[in-house]
């Protein structure tokens, strides 16, 4: 019988000793993501920080409204993107109908210029004009008198 | 008759000389006449041309300038809409921290859950 008690005197042993390993978390985790709460006066059960309710309470209020700050600060760079973006789109609109103006200055002035040139290569080229043939006929009518007058006097002679 | 006769039958060859080269004249002075109104012609159409670009580069500055003006305008804008966005939010978050305090400042407990609730900490006595 004596195997028993001793016996039971292991168990209870063991039994100890499991409550009083198992009964340590009850002291609260301090390595845990915990919060306590605590009054005034009260001892604190692990070292930590206590924070006021008007910190507590500033905390809470700035979870609860960082998403509309992301928000908010995603949708300011969005609209000054769009704004940088819509004044390059304009001013490369501007540019290029200056651009297009101009060319199309260039292209008038061309024709004009062929015009002009084709206009005096005809001129040039499209055979005598009036006043070449007045200059001739001026030339050949004096000439002519000139011939006449000649022969005359060598056949009166 | 017969002076005017002698004196061409003398000086033909002069006279043929002069009337060649007063005809050549003529027909030089002619030729530069329509060169001449050839290349102001010219000038004319290039000078419209350089006006015409002038005038465009003038109105793309003038532009240009007016857009930059609109892109300030615009960033301004933003920046007061986001400022006062800001105060706004600021505001609602000092009114919501009121709230909890003026509703829970005696009540750890549920300041407790409260803060557990919104980062997932675990409440511990």
């Amino acid at each position: 019988m004596w195997y028993d008690i001793e016996m039971k005197r292991v168990l209870s042993s063991l039994l100890v000793t499991t409550m009083l390993v198992s009964s340590m978390p009850a002291w609260a985790d301090a390595t845990a993501a915990a919060v306590s709460p605590i009054s005034k006066g009260q001892t604190a059960p692990y070292t930590g920080v206590l924070l006021s309710p008007q910190a507590l309470a500033q905390i809470v209020a700035q979870q609860d409204t960082v998403a509309a700050a992301m928000q908010l600060a995603v949708q300011h760079q969005s609209n000054i993107d769009a704004a940088q973006s819509q004044f390059q789109i304009a001013q490369q609109a501007t540019t290029c109908t200056a651009d297009k103006s101009d060319l199309q200055a260039q292209v008038d002035d061309d024709k004009k210029q062929i015009n002009t040139l084709t206009v005096q290569l005809k001129h040039n080229t499209g055979g005598l004009g009036a006043p070449t043939w007045i200059g001739v006929g001026v030339v050949g009518g004096v000439a002519l008198s000139v011939l006449t007058a000649f022969a005359i006097s060598k056949v009166t002679k | 008759m017969s002076v005017v006769w002698k004196f061409l039958k003398a000086h033909w060859h002069a006279i043929t000389v002069v009337i060649v080269i007063a005809f050549s004249v003529f027909w030089f002075h002619h030729q530069q006449t329509g060169f001449a109104a050839t290349l102001s012609q010219l000038n004319v159409s290039h000078q419209a041309e350089i006006d015409k670009i002038n005038s465009d580069k003038l109105l793309e500055e003038q532009q240009h300038a007016a857009e930059q003006k609109q892109l300030q305008d615009s960033l301004n804008e933003i920046q007061a809409n986001y400022v006062a966005a800001q105060a706004q939010l600021q505001q609602r978050q000092s009114a919501e921290a009121s709230q909890i305090v003026s509703k829970y400042s005696t009540d750890p407990n549920s300041l407790a859950n409260l803060l557990a609730s919104k980062f997932g900490f675990v409440v511990t006595n």
